[in-house]
């Protein structure tokens, strides 16, 4: 990686890693919702993720609402610790999810979007009428993760109702964990693999590519992230039931990923904490706040309909535009000054030399 | 034996009957073409061979193995590959990746070593980077290595798709129309091409074109179809003395 | 036996609102290709109006009708000439975003101008109608008979009406359409104009016998998936078959199942269907 782009991440994660919890220790409402674009924004990027093979998913909140009551019944029926209980459901997760992809991605772009939506509506029915799982009133008293220690060394601290650090710094971990793989992806010749698969599934299968095989692929280790965020979600707030997961919730991932800038892997982080944030601040307005989010919305859509990041297309031109005026204007001064020109100066008067 | 053999392959959509009872067989390391108006079933015939639509009837024969209705990536596997007329390329992907894409069949190593980087895969990556510029250069795109393949001038879109064809190392390639859009000298350059190809990697061609001249000035063997029916076939001169032919062709003389 | 024909009236009526719902999304659908998740708060507009305007200032409840359907109409073609037209070409994803920014401006504006509470609006029509010893209610009638003219009038005017069958053609495929000489932008406008309308119809056509609020826009575009997805995505006659299924499954099982399993039955129903037949029962084949 380039190391002009490390500085600014590194700079973020100094923010959200040290300086927030520093600034708001003990304010749980700003951990909170905090902690819910950390959650948001890993479900988001599973969406972006699907979206790289060509496919819009509407339908996650089933996958998150699959880890939750995986993790929760591994955790209450089976016994699991918590840090057993969060990779369980996902793996159960995405082998769910690898299981009906093969009907559903049988079906592409707006007829797999209407499906991925109703299937997560059907799924949350047929939950409510299993008993097993709790019916109509879901699960409660769902454990809260358990410290780790060794001797008198804790690892991992306790985790209590009425502390939200430990699980702020538990979901911004699994963000960091579900970017960097994610990254790597994009690079690697699986993700190569994913996008030759959206930019044209026909030739890349007649080059032997198995476009069912990796479409069900990029869908299981979405659904793997989105049921981690489940359990996290499950053993965070310790009580949900059905409805906890609406369909409405899949449509916003999609959302925050859009208005973000899906084609970007910071898009949907940036969608979600900047649309959370924006809901939140939105508050003192009350009755204006739907409409005024809405309005917001509207305007990122129509004027910059590849999302937020996508700025960064236009800054280049105006960003060297600008330097080298500025360099000019140095140049001028120091002629002014009197200084002697240096090369630079022969370099603009034309290449003589013959260099491209 | 020949690669590919064709039996009474029949397509019906609904109720239009795209493709019927055609029968032809293609020999090894022969350039095979294929004409007939527009509409005539030949982008057809290409999607039933390499398996993107079913057909009703009828068995398709690739060296010596029955593949009909087997899925396109299968295919591909056995060696047969095509190219197509539109969208022939990854447009948004610079042009050494699309043949790096292109060499999906000839790495070994799985998807997870594929992800995670590990040694078995590197010195297999270094490969086929390595066998990717070969062909590149071998075709001259080796300068546009990083340009966007959309960017790329037209001819040179073309040449990059039969590159991504022969990265496949097929057997036997389908070409669809790959001189549309070319002048004169881009023309001529892409039958050099494609008689090289033949020659040196001991290919078997069939292509379909518009453009009588190319097919005459290619094809061992020419096929004409017309509504889906095979209505002549020979070597080039027979097959332009052809009535039928002719008369098939009178609305459609120009050729490009 | 009484009972049972009250079922099926029930399932009828329910059924033809779920359709006329779907019908309006569908023509926007398989014209322009937007997803419009705001379509059922385009429903819930027409309820509000009829609440307005019958309700409140009692105008002539057949005259209220035919005011959404000239408003509304007016909304959907203004929503597509100024919003929705920057969008075209560019994939459903950025106009169904579009539309679920529309959903939260309505749904919004409806909550400042309403408040949160349901509201209800007398039935325009009283009476009860016995036939063969059973009774129905007048305006269940009323709805019916809208409904149906509604449904069959669509239907009539996409198969012999210049201007649907041009809508028509435009679904099928767009650039032929513009080069036999067919105006893209005044089609694009006028589906847009008849889908918008026929929701705010549905609206107020049922009103009277539920209620409206705020929130019932996103209540209802969710059973409108579902039928659309039963019935097929993009096809009309797929939107009866759907919308009356949904509606006959919910009227019969609501009343003769347990509140549980009625929805589990439900959407069983759909999972088999989507799972057997993924492009829904009249859906065009987008596999291979």
């Amino acid at each position: 990686m380039k190391k002009s782009r490390l500085y600014p991440i590194i700079i973020l994660a100094a923010i959200y890693l040290v300086g927030i919890p520093i600034l708001f220790r003990h304010n749980n409402y700003v951990l909170h919702v905090f902690i819910l674009c950390s959650q948001l924004s890993i479900v988001a990027l599973t969406v972006r993720l699907v979206y790289t093979t060509g496919e819009l998913t509407f339908g996650q909140v089933a996958f998150v609402m699959f880890g939750a009551y995986g993790s929760g019944i591994l955790a209450m029926k089976a016994g699991f610790s918590f840090w057993l209980a969060l990779p369980g459901a996902g793996i159960l997760t995405g082998l769910f999810a690898s299981l009906i992809g093969f009907p559903v991605l049988r079906l592409k772009g707006t007829y797999f979007a209407m499906l991925s939506l109703v299937l997560a509506e059907v799924m949350r029915h047929a939950v409510r009428s299993w008993d097993f799982v709790g019916g109509v009133r879901g699960l409660y008293d769902i454990p809260r993760p358990d410290a780790i220690q060794i001797g008198t060394l804790a690892l991992i601290p306790r985790f209590t109702p009425r502390d939200r650090l430990p699980y702020y710094y538990l979901i911004a971990f699994l963000l960091v964990i579900t970017m960097v793989v994610f990254w790597r992806l994009d690079r690697s010749p699986l993700g190569r693999i994913f996008r030759g698969i959206r930019q044209s599934d026909a030739l890349a299968a007649s080059l032997g590519v198995n476009v069912m095989k990796y479409k069900i692929i990029a869908y299981g280790i979405g659904a793997f992230f989105a049921g981690l965020v489940g359990s996290f979600s499950a053993h965070y707030m310790t009580v949900f039931y059905p409805e906890s997961f609406s369909v409405w919730d899949s449509i916003y991932y999609v959302l925050y990923a859009f208005i973000g800038g899906i084609s970007y892997l910071w898009g949907p982080i940036v969608g979600c904490f900047g649309l959370l944030w924006l809901w939140e601040f939105l508050h003192p307005v009350a009755q204006f706040q739907m409409v005024i989010f809405a309005g917001v919305v509207i305007v990122v859509i129509l004027f910059l309909p590849n999302g937020a990041l996508s700025v960064e297309r236009f800054l280049p031109s105006w960003w060297t535009g600008l330097s080298r005026i500025l360099r000019k204007r140095s140049k001028k001064l120091a002629a002014q000054v009197g200084a002697m020109p240096d090369s630079s100066d022969r370099k603009a008067e034309g290449k003589s030399d013959g260099s491209a | 034996m020949a690669l590919l053999e064709v039996y009474g392959l029949i397509k019906h959509f609904g109720g239009l009957i795209a493709v019927s009872d055609l029968d032809f067989v293609v020999e090894k390391r022969t350039i095979l073409g294929i004409i007939g108006p527009n509409g005539a079933g030949k982008t057809t015939l290409y999607n039933l061979i390499t398996g993107v639509f079913r057909p009703t009837g009828g068995k398709v024969i690739f060296n010596g193995e029955d593949i009909t209705g087997l899925s396109t990536h299968r295919i591909a596997s056995k060696g047969l590959v095509r190219t197509f007329q539109t969208t022939n390329l990854f447009h948004e992907m610079t042009v050494l990746q699309n043949v790096l894409l292109a060499h999906h069949l000839f790495r070994k190593s799985g998807d997870i070593a594929q992800f995670f980087a590990m040694p078995g895969f590197q010195g297999e990556d270094r490969r086929v980077k390595k066998r990717a510029m070969e062909i590149l250069d071998n075709l001259g795109l080796g300068a546009h290595k990083d340009k966007l393949a959309k960017n790329l001038p037209h001819g040179n879109q073309k040449v990059l798709g039969m590159a991504l064809a022969m990265a496949v190392s097929p057997k036997l390639m389908l070409l669809d129309e790959p001189m549309t859009g070319m002048d004169e000298t881009e023309t001529t350059a892409m039958m050099n091409l494609i008689k090289r190809v033949r020659d040196e990697m001991r290919m078997t061609i069939v292509v379909v074109e518009h453009d009588m001249k190319v097919i005459m000035g290619l094809s061992e063997h020419i096929i004409v179809l017309n509504f889906g029916k095979k209505i002549a076939e020979g070597p080039p001169r027979e097959v332009t003395r052809n009535r039928a032919v002719i008369e098939a062709y009178l609305g459609t003389e120009e050729g490009e | 036996m009484t009972f049972f024909a009250q079922v099926v009236t029930n399932g009828l009526v329910l059924g033809l609102t779920y359709t006329l719902l779907a019908l309006g999304f569908t023509l926007i659908f398989s014209i322009m290709g937007v997803v419009n998740i705001a379509h059922g708060d385009l429903y819930m507009l027409g309820g509000f109006m009829t609440y307005y305007l019958f309700g409140i200032l009692h105008i002539n409840y057949f005259v209220v009708l035919i005011i959404i359907m000239v408003v509304l109409g007016g909304t959907g073609a203004g929503l597509e000439r100024f919003l929705f037209r920057r969008l075209r070409g560019q994939g459903f994803a950025g106009s169904m975003i579009l539309s679920l920014g529309l959903l939260l401006l309505i749904e919004g504006g409806a909550l400042i101008a309403f408040g949160e509470r349901e509201k209800g609006v007398p039935s325009p029509v009283k009476g009860v109608f016995t036939m063969g010893g059973v009774s129905f209610g007048a305006e269940r009638l009323v709805i019916l008979a809208a409904s149906v003219v509604l449904v069959f009038g669509l239907f009539y005017f996409l198969a012999r009406v210049k201007s649907g069958q041009a809508m028509r053609a435009l679904a099928q495929d767009a650039e032929a359409a513009y080069l036999q000489g067919i105006n893209i932008n005044r089609m694009s406008m006028l589906s847009f104009a008849i889908g918008v309308a026929l929701a705010g119809v549905a609206g107020a056509l049922l009103t009277p016998v539920s209620f409206v609020s705020y929130s019932i826009g996103g209540y209802l575009i969710l059973k409108c998936f579902i039928v659309v997805v039963l019935g097929g995505l993009g096809s009309m006659p797929g939107c009866l078959v759907g919308g009356l299924m949904l509606g006959f499954i919910e009227a019969f099982s609501l009343t003769y199942l347990p509140s549980n399993l009625s929805y589990l039955i439900i959407f069983g129903l759909v999972l088999v269907v989507l799972l057997v037949r993924p492009q829904g029962i009249m859906g065009r084949s987008e596999l291979q």
